[in-house]
């Protein structure tokens, strides 16, 4: 196994360090860091915008770029986070406790830097950990039939359930509307085009990347706009961003072990750099001999939180490239893309693309280091990024939506349909529900059809065929018992509280 | 005035029941349920098949079924009636018809009219534009994107009419 891990790395860095793949993964991870500096833009709009303009490349310098934003991103959630308090995206929201607090004493600089440096570091160690573990899960994925890919997809998308922010009910109806929306369009098995309504265009089903845009682009857009735009005023001077001796002293423990807690929470599907950041920092205050500084500007505060979401956003990977499984919206995103590429995410990916499984991962080792450079040297450019006014920003993003939606298949009711999709993702925001589950199930549904479609084809129709096989049978246990958990736990701590409150009472 | 004759009028009990039909759970709740009953009526005319060939309907009227249990659930178990907040319109209406105008005027008309109308749309969306902004930004983007779209990236976007 390890060979395959020593000699399969080997081979991607010659890809990843082709002067070509070099190149588009370092505008990948400026823009990434672009978008996480901007608050209210993420990564998954960021995705599908540059999405068209990867149609010419080669698949494996496509890809080098997309995952470039997304890790990209990571990094530069930490400036605003620091700086402004803001976190440009969901996974900073911990950095923003004490970074902004360091910011306050005159440390923004350091903690800038700290950020930055604790970040690579955990993209190395996260980048090491899809290495190392990526053939074994290949080797495991490789002997599934349809039966035991049905299960293991039900299991990833009842994980991605699970940990959505929010009910957990509402969560499984998003993913469940997601994947009866992704039936819109021609079936392949039996070539009946569904639910077209008669319009020509309906007939090749939505695309996903319109999906995503009018979420994540029009829907947030319009919600932030409902809001009176915040006063940019960046904290204090920044000074020097190359954190001190004692800093690195203090800090480089919480950096290694918020790494190793990103990499696990990154590695489970359905969980993503927030979650790692939040464990990381809860686990960083718990073990701290002084838990009641944190929050008043320490330094492993912003260490430990930086390393997880970094580290979680490289092991993210593992599921999508080993098992085919995307764990959140931007995964599904590049599920997407892979397949616009022509390749089908899952196993056969490393054994029959090795040079791009490969070269993905390697580029990944050059795109934290040109990270570490543009943070440590850049900074006071994404601060600058920061002060440019909503009525440029807006307008900007929303034509380049617009054109970026037209240009996927040159059709103008691409957009029409992504201003519908506007209005619903407006209308989650309302009503307080998670937009992820959604797009997992409309990138993952058309795949669950065809498989158990196959499983039961195969197995004339005996669905008992997902319990007898043992690994299916495995996986939809562990799905059972996720689903009890996660609808059950809450129900039941509720019914303590209540018994509580009337112990009190009487 | 019409707050308190509210109050005095209106019995608790069907006050509650507003408020809970404008809660977030109960919603969404018919939302999903709404969806998932569309999928189960316009899906009637694909062939279900059995197990052993799944037909065309077979997924997406299963899954519609499924969607209408779960929306059922959340209006039934939604007991803390989170109020929505109230929507404001000037954005929502602004962005979604500037880009409804965009996607209308593009291929018939072209770039040059439809990027300054998406534009001037959203800064009146955002309420902060000034008429000097509107006029810079209409002209920079437009001639920007349509510089990079179809001269180097080679999309077939149509420019003047």
């Amino acid at each position: 196994m390890w060979e395959t891990s020593l000699s399969g790395l080997a081979g991607g860095l010659l890809v990843a360090f082709e002067p070509l793949n070099i190149l588009t993964c370092f505008i990948g991870v400026i823009l990434g860091t672009l978008v996480g500096v901007l608050p209210g833009v993420g990564p998954v709009v960021t995705i599908s915008l540059l999405l068209p303009i990867t149609f010419g490349m080669a698949p494996v310098t496509a890809l080098i770029m997309l995952a470039g934003i997304y890790y990209g991103a990571q990094y530069g959630g930490s400036t605003t986070a620091i700086l402004l308090k803001l976190p440009g995206e969901t996974a900073a929201v911990m950095t923003t406790l004490d970074g902004n607090q360091m910011a306050k004493k005159g440390r923004a600089g350091a903690a800038l830097g700290i950020a930055a440096t604790s970040s690579f570091a955990a993209g190395i160690i996260g980048t090491l950990a899809v290495v190392l573990f990526s053939p074994a899960l290949v080797a495991v994925a490789l002997s599934f039939g349809p039966a035991e890919n049905v299960a293991l997809m039900v299991l990833g998308l009842v994980a991605a359930v699970m940990v959505a922010q929010g009910s957990p009910l509402k969560a499984l109806a998003m993913l469940v509307a997601g994947i009866v929306l992704g039936t819109v369009g021609t079936d392949i098995s039996t070539g009946v085009a569904r639910y077209h309504f008669g319009i020509t265009e309906l007939r090749d089903g939505i695309n996903f990347v319109v999906v995503a845009m009018g979420i994540y682009g029009f829907g947030e857009i319009i919600a932030n706009l409902e809001r009176p735009p915040e006063t940019s005023k960046v904290t204090g001077t920044i000074g020097s961003v190359y954190p001190t001796r004692d800093d690195f002293r203090q800090s480089w423990a919480a950096t290694l072990r918020g790494s190793f807690i990103g990499a696990s929470v990154g590695f489970l599907p359905g969980l993503g750099a927030s979650a790692g950041a939040f464990a990381a920092y809860t686990a960083e205050k718990k073990l701290s001999s002084y838990p009641e500084k944190f929050g008043t500007g320490v330094v492993e505060g912003v260490a430990a939180p930086e390393a997880a979401n970094n580290a979680a956003a490289q092991t993210n990977f593992i599921p999508l490239l080993t098992l085919g499984l995307p764990s959140g919206a931007v995964m599904a995103l590049m599920a997407g893309a892979m397949m616009i590429h022509g390749i089908v995410p899952g196993p056969a990916v490393m054994t029959q693309r090795p040079e791009l499984f490969w070269g993905l991962i390697a580029s990944m080792f050059v795109g934290n280091a040109l990270l570490l450079f543009l943070n440590l040297n850049l900074v006071r450019v994404w601060v600058r990024v920061l002060a440019i006014p909503y009525p440029i920003l807006f307008p900007t993003i929303l034509l380049l939506c617009a054109i970026g939606i037209y240009s996927l298949n040159n059709s103008a009711f691409d957009i029409l349909i992504a201003a519908v999709f506007g209005l619903v993702g407006y209308v989650f925001i309302k009503l307080k529900l998670e937009p992820a589950p959604l797009l997992m199930g409309f990138v993952l549904g058309p795949m669950l059809e065809e498989n158990l479609r196959r499983a039961m084809l195969l197995a004339q129709g005996d669905a008992s065929v997902f319990l007898r096989h043992p690994i299916s049978a495995g996986l939809l246990a562990v799905a059972a018992i996720i689903v009890a958990l996660s609808v059950g736990l809450p129900l039941l701590a509720k019914h303590r509280r209540r018994a509580a409150l009337s112990t009190l009472v009487d | 005035m019409a707050d308190i004759i509210n109050h005095d009028v209106a019995p608790p009990r069907a006050r509650r029941l507003a408020a809970g039909l404008a809660s977030t759970g109960t919603l969404s709740g018919i939302y999903f349920g709404a969806l998932g009953l569309a999928f189960i009526v316009f899906g009637q005319d694909y062939r279900v098949g059995d197990l052993r060939s799944m037909g065309p309907g077979m997924f997406p009227i299963a899954g519609g079924w499924l969607l209408f249990f779960l929306g059922s659930l959340i209006v039934i178990t939604s007991r803390d009636s989170e109020r929505v907040e109230p929507v404001v319109w000037r954005p929502l209406i602004g962005v979604l018809s500037a880009v409804v105008a965009f996607a209308l005027l593009v291929e018939t008309i072209g770039l040059a009219i439809a990027g300054p109308v998406l534009i001037v749309g959203v800064l009146i969306a955002t309420g902060q534009g000034t008429m000097r902004s509107a006029v810079i930004l209409s002209v920079v983007l437009t001639t920007v994107s349509a510089i990079i779209f179809p001269t180097l990236l080679g999309v077939p976007l149509k420019v003047f009419p």
